[in-house]
């Protein structure tokens, strides 16, 4: 693994790298094979909420929120999707931050030529537990930023009252690409927080110490940063598409599950080869100096 | 990694499996079943004259069979009264009316369904043009659920039938009638949701008849009577105001009349919120009548 990176590699050349990496040390990708089945147990139990015998614990709080009809189908299956969007938020700050960290200590052990065994890597990332929660909430509240900018974007495209012409396009482009412009969105909040976990992990900073080299190294290399963080993203557009055609009831209802399963494969593999190659390059960079 | 991949993978698969079988004699289950009938109904209808006659017997076999498989369950009557309305499809409405009630003879049967099944038989009449049997089931409403919304609008619309038929006399009669039915419901409830619907069928009621200056009364005394949120929402008040301005200027010419309400309203409920949108609209018909008197003088 310790592999001299060419110091003009490129945004795709080092997505590659890292994807052919995943597929040669398979231990990088465990934390986040953990990740895909928690998610994907909580989405299953979810789903089956509104069904004996999950609904004797779900049922009242399904009713107190959205009402009794959402306890029947077809519209259950409009609710699952949103209780799952409800723990994202708790299940990323508190579980997905820390595999994520967790890989990137197998990544290194790996580079430092050590075995990458998960268990060790998951005991010596636990002492930086806390900063690594403080990390998340720096990226979530960044994410918040971003959407709450974009909402008022948004709420001032819905009043566009023109049915022709450029302001017409313009509202048309806003409202129809919500779903691409949160996902951009979400994968510029990572590229702007994407160093600060290898920072906690590999040079053991705190997270102010982590947060001030992560705003350095992307002061010199946005653009290639922005690159590593958006082009996977690009690959779960499909998945934003499948979700348009659902709510325009042009697939089937049913379909929600399966492109809420695809969803989730999507995003954690996505992190996976963002993440790694975010580290990877931090890793690189330190060498370099 | 790829062992574990295949323990995860077999521990979700499990989990579904196991989730999905426990509840297969359950609600659920029957929903989803009926829904997809129903979707395969939905599209037939778009066009039905041009579905061949086969394709509504399969759509009938597959009401039959579900019926079949959940006897007694509330679903079973929402797919009787499918297979009714698939017969109203095809113009069979006394096999249609047949279907309906049977439902209506099952026990123990609920009001809601009572009032859906009503609905269904009068489609049925109305699509006849059968206005007397339309009347006969008004009068069966009234009996069986008169106080749902259905039952409460049922003895307007019976005279409203008489319109279609063009019978004023019959009519005007029907209409009399009805005015002290819901008369005698506002004496029966007072100050109950009853007396607010009854009083609202009455201004209807009285709208028909054209009795402009009842008509205002009631709307005072259902503005006056009911200032509880729970009735006074936004559909309610823009109805009530609606129709004091429109008889009071339109119909009686009185621009007066109005501010005379909505001022006994203020002093009334000083603290209302309501006080601020009849400030504004006492305002506007003052200006209003200043146009009106300068357009006249011109």
């Amino acid at each position: 693994m310790k592999k001299k990176m060419n110091q003009h590699e490129g945004v795709l050349s080092t997505i590659v790298n890292t994807v052919s990496s995943l597929q040669r040390y398979q231990n990088i990708f465990l934390p986040y094979l953990i990740l895909i089945f928690v998610q994907l147990l909580i989405l299953e139990i979810f789903y089956f909420a509104p069904r004996y015998p999950l609904n004797v614990f779900f049922g009242p709080l399904i009713k107190k929120l959205w009402g009794e009809s959402y306890m029947h189908y077809p519209w259950n299956l409009s609710v699952f999707p949103q209780l799952f969007q409800m723990i994202q938020l708790p299940f990323y700050i508190f579980i997905g931050s820390f595999m994520v960290a967790t890989g990137i200590t197998v990544l290194k052990d790996i580079n430092d030529d050590k075995k990458g065994d998960f268990g060790s890597a998951f005991r010596k990332t636990l002492g930086s537990y806390v900063h690594i929660l403080l990390a998340a909430c720096v990226t979530f509240a960044l994410v918040w930023l971003f959407y709450k900018a974009f909402n008022l974007v948004h709420a001032r495209a819905r009043i566009i009252g023109a049915t022709a012409g450029i302001k017409f396009y313009i509202k048309v482009f806003i409202l129809y690409g919500a779903p691409y412009f949160n996902l951009f969105l979400g994968a510029l909040a990572t590229a702007l927080t994407g160093y600060i976990l290898p920072a906690i992990i590999l040079d053991k900073k705190s997270v102010f110490t982590a947060a001030l080299i992560n705003f350095r190294i992307i002061f010199r290399t946005f653009f290639f940063t922005l690159g590593v963080a958006i082009v996977p993203y690009l690959f779960f557009a499909p998945a934003l598409l499948l979700r348009q055609l659902i709510s325009s009831r042009i697939i089937p209802p049913d379909m929600t599950f399966l492109v809420m399963v695809i969803s989730v494969l999507l995003t954690v593999t996505i992190d996976a080869v963002v993440y790694t190659s975010l580290a990877t390059s931090y890793i690189i960079n330190k060498e370099r100096k | 990694m790829k062992k574990l991949a295949l323990i995860f993978s077999i521990i979700l698969i499990a989990f579904y499996l196991v989730l999905s079988v426990v509840d297969t004699k359950g609600t659920y289950t029957a929903e989803k079943s009926l829904w997809k009938i129903n979707t395969q109904l939905a599209k037939l209808t778009r066009d039905p004259d041009a579905v061949p006659s086969a394709s509504f017997d399969t759509i009938l076999k597959k009401y039959d069979r579900f019926i079949e498989k959940n006897p007694g369950s509330p679903l079973s009557t929402l797919a009787k009264i499918q297979k009714g309305q698939v017969y109203t499809i095809r113009k069979d409405n006394e096999q249609a009316r047949k279907i309906f009630e049977s439902i209506l003879a099952e026990e123990p049967k609920s009001e809601p369904v009572t009032v859906l099944v009503f609905n269904q038989i009068l489609t049925t009449y109305m699509k006849e043009n059968n206005y007397a049997k339309m009347r006969a089931t008004y009068d069966r409403i009234l009996k069986n659920a008169p106080y749902t919304e259905l039952g409460m609008r049922a003895p307007l619309l019976k005279a409203l039938t008489y319109v279609m038929e063009k019978k004023t006399e019959q009519q005007q009669k029907a209409l009399t009638e009805a005015l002290t039915y819901y008369r005698s419901l506002s004496e029966q409830f007072p100050n109950t949701e009853l007396d607010f619907f009854s009083r609202y069928f009455t201004i209807e009621t009285l709208s028909a008849l054209k009795r402009w200056q009842e008509t205002l009364n009631v709307l005072e005394s259902i503005l006056l009577d009911f200032p509880d949120p729970r009735f006074l929402t936004e559909q309610h008040i823009k109805w009530i105001l609606t129709r004091i301005n429109n008889i009071s200027i339109n119909g009686l010419k009185d621009f007066d009349r109005p501010g005379v309400i909505y001022n006994k309203f203020i002093t009334k409920y000083p603290n209302h919120p309501l006080n601020k949108l009849l400030t504004k609209v006492i305002g506007e018909i003052k200006t209003l009548e200043k146009k009106v008197a300068e357009s006249n003088k011109k």
